[in-house]
């Protein structure tokens, strides 16, 4: 027998008070068993997760936060029957609210922290004899606008130039000898819409030694709090070169970067957790010198 | 019995030939006569002949004008050229280690990893020994590509559609780039295919042929597919593969949108600019600009964008650099050209203003990739522009690209005046960059070859030489040259042509030895299977013709060769040599012929047809003469007797020799040159032994009767001290000592040389050559003469006899051996006097028992006849 949860929509992406529709299907079913109460759930939670990455502090603080349900809906999808036909399917639909006293976040999965949505399906089966097992849960995505939208912010985008030169440059106690140069750019904003491109543009207006690559690297700063202690480590999300050898000066070169599903979210701060992102520009010379210019970002949806 | 004795019989000739005559009558039918045969004759085309007309010279490739009606022809036309240009011969390095690649450092990383990274040795190289290698390994990736597909393995595709294009990024040297970068693509084009059907698939049920259609016709689950790929590979790290996949994944944005590829398409064409190599960037700009052809989008507007950013990389790279781009360049502004209206073209050329006062090379491509119907009318703007520029080598450049323009297009008086001032501007500036000033002036001459004549070409080429003589470098032009010789060579109509360039054999001296070998047999190639049909008697031709033949001739050598090619060589040659023709200088004529034997020595045909040529000149004086030799003329034919004396016996083959041996002792005789013919015939004579040795004396024996027949005419000495008939006496004894096998062979010929014999003492001989006194006036009455004559037939006819002898004691003969008995029966009858009992008439009677005898009555009927 086959049991086996499907979906209407093929992305399985939701909003956040959309009604999620699907349907458990059951094939070769043994005719004439009895089933009652089939039920399914669709579950949210946030949690802190030991990753093979982890650092000795997780481990004490971990266990003192433990995971917060943040979303809980049941459905009764028959109450009881018998499988009669080789194929049936149970419709079912479920609307993505949070638990009371909790407010939704979007599906995400980090290093150390992972918010995740889940619909599970189970049911009773009178016969002993014929056991059978539980569908395989699935995960949904779930979006939640508005979300990483801090009050008083503002949605429109404010472009954010910058300029590097060998003064703006942290050399501390004049370590290395800089090459002289001058960087210009802009983000094009300080907070993006999570399903836009990031955006924006570097110029290298001048530079003595050859540059060797351009690159743009998204970090997640993942925190979590307990009582007066707390652990905070920025991860890498993901890194593209936007330029390869030495680009013409003055050569406009766009920054453009599409957020990554699942890994990124909208900047949250919940409770004991906290995700933000920061962008880190780096421009590496031939030679091996690096400069890093970090940008923090704030994502929304 | 005393043969000497036998009465010989008065003979008159010309009864016998007027008696034995048949009397002929014209056939009022027969089956070639029909008059409908003849209708057939001119209403059907030789099919061979058809052939020959319809064959197009083979072009060389790089001449031909590029197809550029259609993109698809055009792109593989350019891939294939640039792929061989650029396929270096060298090995094909490339890193294969991608880990080595510039990683930003983490924040939370340590430094020291990467220090370390650093010590570790560089990545390591792949090294492909050829072109052909690496193309044999890009073959295999894409198979695997496939393979991978199939069983569903979308991220190992994935992988190797990624790790072909880091290839493009790791080449370890520029020059073998653009071949790289055209197998690359090819495989990239593929993965992209598999990806864009699979869609299809999903999109439409299974059907794979919708070429049309928009995104809201599509199903969510196709659009959700073509999303994840695009996020997939957004997430690339390294720029180059992370854009070359995109670009090969372009076709995948239909499925979400139809009106956004333009933003796209600008995002893209400006990532460009990350690429630091202006080659690199320039190809990534090749393949963006195909991509969107086959996307048929018609905004083109991110063409130009990029097209501006791509030149202004160009301005201080160096010229072999700037060359790995042309092609590139040349395909993204003939993709602009497409579309683009000739107002279009001129906005173009105003905003790459500044970069065509640096690199007025790109001016070029510009007026190569767009119509000419833009370029001409308005090429007064373009010489402008090339008044413009500083740097001779783009003045020559554009100008030879203009003269191009002018190859399809009618020329008028005005464009005259302007293909000259382009040509001025060419040969002005040609000594500033010789490499360039070729380059364009094959553009001319393919021009001068199209409108113009042999005049104009030749103006050319004696310019192109004079450059390269002040060439103050003295460097080695040889591949320049000998693509112009190619041009030369393939556009010629003909040899003559080719060779009534006056600067065709100097210039040919430009080019190394090896090289001037390889051009001389590619002329010799290109013509040997065309009819020379136009008499050759220009002195500068003949020269031209020596020295082509002569430096292929010399670099065969007849025993290793390829037998084909010689067969080609001195198939040419003999052409060549056939159609000598000087009117009645027959002086200059044999000159000619002293000098081709001179020069070429090796081939058995043409020292055959020199001496076929020479005696054929010998008889055109005796016709110009009528027969009538004075002082000069004799001399004359003295020569060219005396030329084919020495000439034959160079040859190899001891058949040939001996016919013409024997056909230059005729020519000799007809015109009175007694010693001459005399000695040659002992020559042929003297290699009958050779002859018998390699059985080859059967195949002569026709050769050997004519031999006989005139010695008829022959004259002998009168006042000789030595006796009588010399080159008979030779042959006699060279049959005489002859192997037992060619027996009957000798026999017959006695009966010829009895035939001989007996004429010789005749009043009158049966032939008369006109001014040639034979024995019939110089002998008659000489008893020295007359008794040695007698001699030798007997000595003949003793020969003859023991075969009688012989035959008397046989049960059954052959028809050989039966055919010389009646030939001499025949023989006997008709020369002595045949008395009732006399030795001869005995004789007779015997032959005839004996005939009578071993083939019954029927057989000798013809006898009693007699």
């Amino acid at each position: 027998m086959k049991c086996e949860l499907q979906l209407e929509r093929s992305s399985r992406t939701y909003s956040s008070g959309e009604e999620i529709k699907g349907s458990l299907l059951v094939e070769n079913a043994p005719n004439g068993v009895h089933y009652n109460s089939l039920s399914l759930v669709l579950e949210g939670y946030i949690k802190g997760q030991v990753s093979m990455k982890s650092v000795g502090a997780l481990d004490e603080i971990l266990p003192q936060v433990p995971p917060i349900i943040i979303c809980r809906q049941s459905q009764i999808a028959a109450e009881r029957g018998t499988f009669s036909s080789p194929k049936i399917a149970f419709p079912f639909s479920i609307r993505v609210v949070a638990q009371e006293g909790q407010s939704l976040l979007e599906t995400y999965t980090g290093v150390y922290i992972s918010i995740q949505y889940e619909i599970k399906a189970s049911f009773n089966v009178t016969e002993g004899k014929n056991k059978i097992s539980t569908p395989v849960p699935i995960k949904v995505m779930i979006h939640v606008p508005g979300l990483g939208l801090i009050e008083g912010m503002s949605r429109s985008p404010q472009v954010q130039p910058f300029t590097i030169t060998p003064t703006s440059v942290a050399n501390p106690a004049r370590l290395v000898s800089l090459p002289e140069f001058r960087i210009e750019g802009e983000l094009s904003s300080t907070l993006f819409e999570l399903d836009r491109e990031f955006s924006g543009w570097i110029v290298i207006v001048e530079a003595t030694k050859p540059i060797k690559s351009i690159d743009l690297q998204l970090i997640r700063i993942e925190s979590i709090f307990s009582g007066d202690t707390g652990f905070k480590e920025p991860t890498e999300v993901q890194s593209l070169q936007v330029a390869d050898g030495d680009v013409r000066k003055g050569a406009k070169i766009p920054l453009y970067m599409l957020f990554p599903r699942q890994f990124t979210c909208p900047t949250t701060f919940y409770k004991k957790f906290k995700i933000e992102f920061e962008i880190n520009l780096s421009i590496l010379f031939f030679d091996g010198y690096q400069l890093t210019k970090n940008f923090p970002i704030y994502l929304i949806r | 019995m005393d043969i000497t004795s036998w009465a010989l019989r008065k003979r008159n000739y010309a009864l016998e030939t007027s008696k034995a005559q048949i009397k002929l009558s014209a056939a009022s039918s027969h089956p070639l006569l029909g008059g409908s045969a003849k209708a057939i004759v001119s209403d059907m085309s030789d099919p061979l002949n058809f052939l020959r007309k319809e064959k197009k010279r083979v072009v060389v490739e790089e001449y031909a004008p590029l197809p550029k009606d259609d993109p698809v022809e055009y792109w593989n036309s350019l891939s294939s050229i640039t792929s061989k240009k650029f396929a270096s011969t060298e090995a094909f390095k490339i890193y294969s280690d991608a880990d080595d690649d510039p990683k930003p450092v983490p924040q939370t990383f340590s430094r020291l990893e990467l220090l370390e990274k650093d010590n570790k040795k560089k990545g390591n190289e792949i090294s492909y020994l050829s072109h052909k290698e690496f193309l044999a390994h890009i073959n295999l990736l894409t198979k695997e590509m496939e393979q991978a597909w199939n069983q569903n393995d979308r991220v190992k595709t994935l992988k190797l559609a990624i790790q072909s294009t880091k290839m493009l990024r790791d080449v370890q040297t520029q020059t073998y780039y653009p071949a790289v970068f055209m197998s690359i693509t090819e495989m990239l084009d593929h993965f992209g295919y598999l990806v864009y059907t699979r869609l299809i698939a999903i999109a439409f049920e299974g059907k794979k042929d919708v070429v049309n259609f928009d995104s809201n016709e599509v199903n969510e689950q196709s659009k959700e597919t073509a999303l994840n790929w695009l996020l997939k590979i957004s997430c690339i790290r390294e720029l180059q593969p992370r854009l070359y996949v995109e670009m090969s994944l372009i076709k995948n944005y239909k499925f979400l949108w139809d009106d956004e590829h333009s933003k796209v398409l600008v995002r893209i064409s400006q990532q460009i600019r990350g690429i630091g190599s202006p080659v690199m960037a320039c190809y990534a700009g090749m393949y963006l600009a195909k991509q969107v052809i086959s996307l048929g989008i018609g905004d083109k507007s991110f063409l130009i964008i990029l097209l501006e950013d791509l030149c202004q990389c160009l301005i201080g790279i160096l010229p072999e650099h700037y060359e790995l781009c042309t092609p590139a360049l040349s395909w993204i502004f003939y993709c602009t050209a497409l579309s683009s209206s000739k107002d279009e073209l001129f906005k173009l050329i105003e905003r790459l203003q500044g970069v065509i006062e640096y690199r007025g090379d790109i001016l070029r491509i510009i007026i190569e990739e767009y119509p000419t119907e833009y370029i001409l009318p308005n090429v007064n703007y373009f010489l402008d522009l090339i008044s413009g520029l500083k740097n001779a080598s783009d003045r020559m450049e554009i100008s030879g690209a203009l003269a191009k323009a002018y190859l399809n297009s009618s020329i008028d008086e005005n464009s005259m005046k302007i293909i000259n001032r382009l040509w001025i501007e060419i040969s002005e500036n040609g000594k500033w960059n010789i490499k360039v000033y070729l380059k364009a002036s094959m553009n001319f001459l393919q021009l001068f070859f199209k409108k113009f004549g042999i005049q104009q070409i030749d103006i050319l080429l004696k310019d192109i030489l004079s450059h390269l003589r002040e060439d103050k470098m003295k460097k080695d032009w040889t591949s320049h040259v000998s693509e112009i010789m190619n041009v030369l060579i393939s556009n010629a109509r003909d040899l003559s042509m080719l060779i009534s360039l006056e600067q065709f054999l100097p210039l040919l001296d430009e080019v190394t030895p090896q090289k001037k070998t390889e051009l001389c047999n590619k002329i010799i190639d290109t013509f040997a299977r065309e009819e020379v049909k136009v008499a050759i008697s220009n002195p500068l031709m003949i020269h031209a013709l020596f020295t082509i033949t002569r430096v292929v001739h010399d670099s065969l050598d007849g025993a290793e060769s390829n037998p084909d090619l010689i067969a080609r060589v001195s198939n040419l040659i003999c052409k060549f040599v056939r159609n000598l023709h000087f009117g009645n200088n027959l002086e200059q004529h044999l000159t000619v012929l002293t000098e081709a034997r001179s020069s070429f020595i090796q081939f058995d045909e043409v020292t055959e047809t020199l001496v076929n040529s020479v005696l054929d000149i010998s008889m055109k004086a005796h016709k110009l003469v009528s027969g009538k030799h004075n002082f000069k003329t004799h001399a004359f034919l003295k020569a060219c007797v005396s030329y084919a004396h020495i000439t034959i016996p160079s040859i190899d083959d001891n058949m040939k020799q001996f016919k013409l041996f024997i056909l230059a002792s005729q020519v000799a005789l007809v015109n009175n040159l007694i010693g001459e013919a005399e000695s040659l015939i002992k020559t042929a004579i003297a290699r009958i032994p050779d002859l018998a040795e390699d059985d080859e004396l059967p195949q002569v024996e026709d050769c050997l009767h004519t031999l006989i027949g005139q010695l008829v005419l022959l004259p002998d000495n009168p006042g000789s001290s030595s006796g009588f008939f010399l080159p008979a006496h030779g042959l006699i004894n060279a049959l005489t000592s002859l192997n037992k096998r060619f027996e009957r062979l000798k026999l017959r010929l006695f009966i010829s040389i009895l035939w001989y014999l007996s004429s010789q003492t005749q009043l009158k001989l049966p032939l008369k050559i006109f001014r040639v006194d034979s024995n019939d006036k110089l002998m008659s009455g000489n008893a020295n003469f007359k008794e040695e004559q007698l001699t030798m037939m007997s000595t003949v006819i003793e020969e003859l006899l023991n075969f009688v002898t012989e035959c008397g004691q046989m049960k059954t003969i052959d028809d050989a051996g039966f055919e010389v008995l009646l030939k001499f029966y025949m023989v006997l009858q008709k020369v002595y006097v045949c008395l009732d009992e006399s030795q001869v008439s005995i004789l007779l009677k015997r032959i005839y028992d004996i005939c009578l005898g071993l083939r019954g009555e029927a057989k000798v009927k013809m006898l009693r006849v007699v």
